[in-house]
């Protein structure tokens, strides 16, 4: 399927998920840029340049140690983008096994886990995530971990309904009977089949780790000074919010753009399979 | 009555393990209060006999049972930081956290019911297209980042209130509203973002149905309809919903405070965090814990109530 037909729906183009693809290109662009190459040294300071306004050497800027604000905003959306993909990777693959097995098999074990998932989920991920942090201390390994952990049921709980459904089917019934393995089943008859919910469970899965990593680290709980985070810039910017603006909208752009994006990609994926 | 008593029962359960874990959580940290609140030179003997002061050479479960006490009574010992007693630390607090978390729900129902209803009208291709870029940007807009443009937009272009200000409401109403509007407002718009989405596809899942069929084919009229079955019938996931925005509000507060400079329990709780001061951050999650808990068990009783087919779990 190419691109062009992708974006179309109804024969007609749909507008939200160009403009999705549009700013997931973006920020893609600009964090993998980052990695190899940004206009200034992101923690290079100069004390003649502080807070200055946007200008063509500076693109969106400096703040108020004299960085550049647009190099701080390319390395620190790969950290960001980074946490986001490790938490969300750790809560897949754990959340997939655990959702796997419970589905599949089902009895005590499930009745267990899931009535831990319901406890888990009543209560706000990011209060889960300071006690975390609160006793393992602040960082980013830290913040990683913690994240990784609370988004498990998510994951679990998308799989586990997914497989009580499809193992009720003939097709599995039809591979038992050929001689298949339950493990064979799980993963390789059973898994293609719930990929269209697993695949917005990761979407909504990676936005949720992006707004809750810039959340903490805006508390100065999660990336550590002096490297970059979009979260960790906004809570520099906000004394000099007055003074110079720019260090605070620009990382906040950066966060609103990739998550929009990657949320109306997300939403059409899933009206699709509707 | 059945359903109340297992209801009830479960509650207890559930509260009393998430006391559990929550003194567990802090039992397995390295440095303990005793360590904390000497200086670094402090030598062995000193450490023991703070420790035997404080009561932490006890068993665990004597401890539990000392902490279970104190969580009933409202007794959490002392912030190491402040040297006060925790629960004066919080009653300081309570207030302006508890109003602006009532002040958010009342802008989320009051703002994303009618817009849910209007949305889930939304026929064509288009309105659809529309409604859900625009669910979309607010669910993507960070509390903090918005309530950072507000703070500058309407606190230091326009002045229109100070950050950091807080006037409780018994005293002057309006006052406190021209303060606590623009946290709400920050606290607000990601959930009434998540909000519409919901109300608009559990309305139109309910507009699909056969009894609305039926009633179409009654005579009807549109209006009835939608006052009459549809929203009845969306009640109870709605009433569900609404408990689990009740609780992101808490959450969502926590950050907010800190942008408004607001005192409430969420900066004391970020602050405590960060000085590594575990009374207070221990009581706060308790008791926030337990907030989000005993909601869910009000929801569960009115949803009930709204529908008594509902069996028990």
């Amino acid at each position: 399927m190419s691109v062009a037909c992708w974006l179309k729906k109804d024969g007609k183009y749909n507008i939200n998920r160009i403009i999705g693809l549009l700013f997931v290109a973006i920020a893609l662009l600009i964090s993998l840029v980052g990695c190899f190459y940004t206009p200034y040294d992101p923690n290079a300071m100069n004390a003649d340049i502080k807070n200055a306004a946007p200008s063509f050497s500076h693109l969106f800027g400096t703040d108020n140690f004299g960085r550049d604000v647009f190099s701080r905003v390319m390395k620190g959306a790969g950290t960001t983008f980074l946490v986001g993909i490790s938490v969300v990777s750790i809560g897949a693959v754990c959340g997939c096994l655990l959702g796997a097995f419970t589905g599949y098999f089902g009895g005590l074990a499930d009745l267990i886990l899931m009535r831990v998932n319901d406890a888990l989920a009543a209560i706000p991920s990011i209060l889960l995530a300071l006690v975390f942090v609160s006793v393992f201390g602040s960082g980013t390994v830290q913040l990683v971990a913690a994240l990784g952990i609370l988004f498990i049921p998510s994951f679990a709980r998308v799989v586990r309904s997914g497989f009580v459904v499809q193992k009720e089917l003939d097709y599995v019934k039809n591979a038992r009977l050929m001689g298949a393995g339950h493990l064979r089943i799980m993963f390789v008859h059973i898994l293609p089949n719930i990929k269209s919910s697993l695949l917005s469970a990761l979407a909504i899965g990676f936005n949720n780790a992006v707004l809750s990593e810039a959340a903490m680290s805006y508390l100065s709980l999660g990336v550590q000074p002096p490297d970059a985070s979009l979260g960790r810039m906004l809570s520099e910017a906000q004394p000099y919010l007055f003074r110079a603006p720019w260090n605070a909208v620009a990382p906040g752009l950066m966060i609103l753009i990739s998550v929009l994006g990657v949320g109306l990609l997300s939403l059409e994926g899933g009206e699709k399979h509707d | 009555m059945r359903y109340f008593i297992k209801k009830t029962v479960a509650l207890m359960v559930t509260l009393l393990m998430a006391a559990f874990l929550t003194f567990l959580a802090f039992e397995v940290i390295p440095s303990d209060a005793a360590v904390a609140n000497l200086s670094i030179d402090a030598t062995e003997e000193e450490i023991q006999a703070l420790r035997e002061s404080m009561g932490l050479n006890q068993p665990l479960l004597v401890r539990y049972g000392k902490f279970l006490l104190g969580a009933v009574t409202g007794e959490f010992g002392e912030s190491t930081q402040y040297g006060l007693p925790v629960a004066e630390l919080l009653s300081d607090r309570f207030g302006v956290t508890v109003s602006l978390a009532l002040l958010s729900f009342v802008l989320i129902v009051g703002i994303s019911v009618p817009l849910g209803i209007l949305a889930a009208r939304a026929k064509t291709k288009t309105g659809e297209g529309i409604v859900a870029f625009f669910t979309q940007t607010m669910m993507a807009v960070p509390g903090f980042f918005l309530g950072m443009l507000i703070t500058l937009v309407f606190g230091v272009m326009l002045r229109w209130f100070v950050p950091g200000g807080y006037v409780p409401a018994t005293e002057d109403f309006f006052g406190f509203l021209r303060f606590m509007i623009f946290p709400a407002i920050a606290v607000a718009v990601p959930k009434i973002g998540m909000s519409v989405r919901f109300l608009q596809s559990s309305l139109k899942e309910q507009m699909t149905s056969d009894y609305v069929r039926t009633a179409k084919s009654k005579g009807c009229g549109k209006r009835r309809v939608l006052w009459k079955h549809v929203l009845r019938n969306a009640l109870v996931p709605v009433v569900t919903f609404l408990t689990m925005v009740m609780a992101e509000i808490l959450a969502g507060s926590i950050v907010i405070e800190q942008v408004f400079n607001l005192s409430g329990v969420g900066r004391l709780l970020a602050v405590s965090i960060s000085s590594r001061d575990f009374p207070v951050v221990r009581a706060i999650v308790l008791y926030t814990t337990a907030v989000v808990v005993i909601l869910n068990y009000g929801a569960d009783m009115i949803c009930r109530y709204l529908d008594p087919r509902i069996k028990e779990l």
